[in-house]
């Protein structure tokens, strides 16, 4: 017993408590073994006793989420055994360890006719609660800190993405990003090439969430637009920044993605990071598009409420395999055509049973359904926010249509 | 939120020693970190040849395909590994997680099987 007795000084608890309650205290302690990766409780467990390290070191956690860090002296589980709640987080083993176990009854026992001990804990408690305000307080702190940058790194990645999409003569163009977190891995830009008079349509959607996909979006993003103007951004007055009928659009396209690919996996490969994108370019006053789909969803070609074709993976994802061969496919769009391009968060949208919203779902939104890109952006939109009711948003939501106006239309 | 993983490990012989994982619940990018995990632990404790069980992993994000990917450049190490016979091998992906592997293509450079003892002796 007598060995329990700096253990027990040395603890908050007990530090000012007078030889015979230490004396008392250390006549009702077991003492437990535990093995490294032990766990000694679980979040939500009911709390029969309290718990004093002899030795080794513990972790205070939530699933993955750590909170403290015990070593010897350190007490913990006395809350739940004086509240009567269940354990607030879970205690884990990271070393072999030794325990003094205080149970319930007895400390209860020992609260009740030594007024002392009571005042100990009481105080114990007060000490406690005035360390977790102060965390609480600095933690406040911090995250401010963090929200403002975030703030600001949400904002230049607004940069990222078009600021107003391109006048297309006769054709329609609309798109809608809304980001699952503060910051995004999707994107989509539209923008003029004018070497070869086309414009370029990309929906682009980088791996895992946060701020590690945002970095990433703006690399992907960056990657594309200057290996597709290259001309342009090395010299303003190059004739190539106009029209060159001489190259093919299909070999710009395959140097710009096989460029982004193979410097993002050269560059990047350790981090494993990678894009699924659909990257065409559209000859306006053709309708003719080449496109790559990089193991993206595939975009939708719809006339008049019909569902004409689906543009399928014509090659991997971009940015983790060195020297992969992207096929360049060409599809031949007629006036009424619409083009929507979309990222994994519209067809996986989930509701709050778990369900998702489906291709199925978004196949009969465009069935029967003329809309010009607005509004069916609208619509999509509104039907997933409908499906999703109660569910907070799961992943970023992308979606880029054009359409090539019946003479009818507005363009 | 997503539930947590749970990854039970076994040890198999082949005509090399195969760590497997087996994996339920869904890989995502909040638990795809505990994945990538318990592979270091296993490679750290002398594994080269991983197989993931998937037979009871219902979901798969973008999060899980990475850590695949890391997990594999992780065994393979400098040498790049035998191209051949890579050393990080999937057990019965369900139909969805499947048509995704397709999609990324990953399917031309991560191999799939659906019986544990083919898997295996595949390494």
């Amino acid at each position: 017993m007598d060995k329990h007795l700096q253990i027990l000084q040395n603890t908050r608890l007990f530090s000012k408590a007078s030889a015979s309650i230490l004396h008392d205290v250390s006549l009702v302690l077991e003492t437990v073994h535990i093995k490294a990766g032990d766990v000694v409780f679980n979040k939500g467990d009911a709390g029969n006793s309290m718990y004093i390290i002899k030795q080794g070191r513990l972790r205070v956690h939530d699933g993955d989420i750590t909170f403290n860090k015990l070593g010897p002296g350190d007490i913990f589980g006395e809350m739940a055994v004086l509240d009567e709640n269940t354990r607030s987080a879970s205690i884990t083993a990271e070393t072999d360890a030794v325990l003094l176990r205080l149970d319930k009854a007895p400390l209860n026992k020992m609260m009740v006719e030594q007024q002392d001990v009571s005042k100990a804990i009481i105080k114990s408690l007060c000490h406690s609660l005035r360390d977790r305000v102060q965390d609480l307080t600095d933690d406040q702190v911090y995250i401010k800190t963090m929200e403002r940058e975030l703030d600001i790194g949400r904002n230049i990645q607004a940069g990222f993405l078009p600021r107003k999409l391109p006048d297309i003569p006769g054709w329609q163009v609309a798109a809608f990003f809304r980001a699952a977190r503060e910051v995004a891995g999707d994107f989509y830009d539209v923008f003029e090439v004018r070497k070869l008079n086309r414009v370029a349509l990309v929906a682009g959607d980088v791996c895992d969430k946060g701020v590690g996909a945002a970095l990433f979006m703006t690399l992907f993003r960056s990657l594309l637009r200057a290996s597709t103007n290259a001309e342009q951004y090395i010299d303003w007055e190059h004739p190539a920044f106009r029209d060159n009928g001489d190259e093919q659009a299909s070999t710009t396209l395959s140097n710009s993605i096989r460029l982004t690919n193979n410097y993002i996996a050269h560059t990047h490969g350790d981090t494993s990071m990678f894009a699924s994108l659909f990257f065409g370019l559209l000859d306006p006053a053709t309708g003719s598009l080449v496109y790559v789909n990089c193991g993206h969803e595939s975009p939708i070609i719809v006339n008049s409420g019909k569902i004409k074709t689906q543009l399928e993976t014509t090659g991997p994802v971009v940015g983790i395999f060195p020297g992969s061969k992207f096929n360049v496919h060409e599809v031949q769009l007629q006036p009424g055509d619409l083009l929507l391009a979309y990222t994994d968060g519209v067809n996986e949208a989930m509701s709050h049973q778990k369900e998702q919203f489906g291709d199925d779902r978004l196949h009969s939104l465009l069935q029967g359904n003329d809309a010009n890109p607005t509004e069916l952006i609208e619509i999509i939109k509104n039907n997933i926010q409908n499906f999703t009711f109660n569910t907070g948003q799961s992943d970023d939501i992308t979606m880029l249509a054009i359409k090539w106006a019946n003479s009818g239309d507005s363009g | 939120m997503s539930s947590d993983l749970q990854i039970k490990v076994s040890q198999m012989e082949g005509r090399v020693p195969v760590t497997v994982l087996h994996i339920t619940g869904q890989i995502d990018a909040s638990t795809s970190s505990g994945l990538q995990a318990k592979a270091t632990e296993a490679h750290k404790a002398g594994t080269n040849h991983l197989l993931l069980d998937l037979s009871d992993v219902d979901y798969m994000a973008s999060a899980g395909f990475r850590a695949i990917h890391s997990i594999n450049q992780m065994l393979q190490g400098d040498s790049q590994g035998d191209a051949a016979n890579p050393p990080l091998k999937l057990l019965n992906p369900s139909d969805e997680v499947s048509r995704i592997i397709k999609t990324l293509g990953f399917d031309h450079y991560v191999s799939t099987h659906t019986d544990l003892k083919d898997a295996i002796a595949s390494f």
